[in-house]
């Protein structure tokens, strides 16, 4: 031990002077991070993913008709051409081009 | 190395025993530390605040931590690093203000009511904290918790003969600031 460290020692000694409240270190309890979380945090997360699948299911249930319906729209379409294409052949060029592709 | 460590060691790399591990390492080792930190940052809620990092980061890096070195060596390193963010945050903050930090910590002191203290120990804690950072760290572990400088290397990353330096400037210091103000 030094000089100055017996000086320091004989005047203020080496007791800690800090303290703690009552029963500090027994009630302390440390959470560990995953356990931590808040539960209305869970339950947020929880309404969020919800809500998400309901919009999903929302947006699948307007969009499918609409798919449906233009899908149909294009089919109609090209028949009409078709049938507009058919209607401009003479006889015969129909039959070849009939005989050719089927 | 202890029995008990290695016991504790082999726990905490397996998962399926990690958890209950980590529960036993906080309770073996919150004290210590929380001590350790203490007497940095002097306010007990910061104290308080400083060792809740400290085990976050401990239980974050747990996949690190390869068993080469003492358990405790390993959690006083993490504890040291969040008390001396923590300090640097708070001076930071202190700084913008136009205050000093070590004069505001002084202030706490006085004002701290978990501190029971004669005025001979006041004053000691006030000199205490008028050293640098890095001083009052090996003044501390090695004033008050009789550390030995081998284990002060490896938590503070200093050699011995600079933290033997260390701790002689320290204590010179606060040997004329006492008898200078008692």
């Amino acid at each position: 031990m030094t000089q100055e460290e017996n000086q320091i020692k004989a005047i203020a000694g080496k007791r800690n002077p800090y303290k703690v409240p009552e029963g500090y270190f027994d009630r302390r309890t440390f959470r560990l991070p995953h356990q931590s979380q808040p539960a209305s945090h869970k339950k947020s997360r929880l309404h969020g993913y919800l809500i998400g699948a309901a919009a999903a299911a929302l947006i699948l249930l307007v969009s499918l008709p609409m798919i449906w319906w233009n899908h149909e729209q294009k089919i109609q379409a090209q028949e009409e051409y078709e049938l507009y294409l058919y209607s401009q052949m003479d006889e015969s060029t129909f039959y070849d081009l009939y005989f050719t592709n089927y | 190395m202890e029995l008990e460590e290695k016991t504790l060691i082999r726990s905490l790399q397996k998962s399926s025993t990690r958890e209950f591990a980590f529960t036993q390492l906080v309770r073996k080792y919150q004290e210590s530390l929380y001590w350790h930190i203490r007497k940095m940052v002097v306010v007990h809620e910061d104290a308080d605040d400083v060792l809740q990092n400290t085990f976050i980061k401990a239980w974050k890096g747990m996949d690190n931590f390869r068993g080469d070195s003492k358990v405790s060596t390993w959690l006083f390193k993490i504890a040291t690093n969040e008390t001396l963010s923590f300090l640097a945050q708070k001076k930071q903050k202190a700084s913008i203000n136009g205050e000093e930090y070590e004069t505001e910590l002084i202030a706490q002191l006085k004002a701290e009511s978990y501190f029971d203290g004669n005025e001979a120990e006041k004053k000691l804690q006030e000199a205490i904290l008028q050293l640098p950072e890095k001083q009052r760290l090996v003044f501390n572990m090695k004033y008050f918790d009789d550390m030995k400088y081998e284990e002060m290397e490896e938590i503070l990353g200093t050699s011995v003969g600079a933290l033997k330096a260390s701790y002689h400037h320290a204590t010179k210091k606060i040997a004329h600031y006492l008898t200078e103000s008692l």
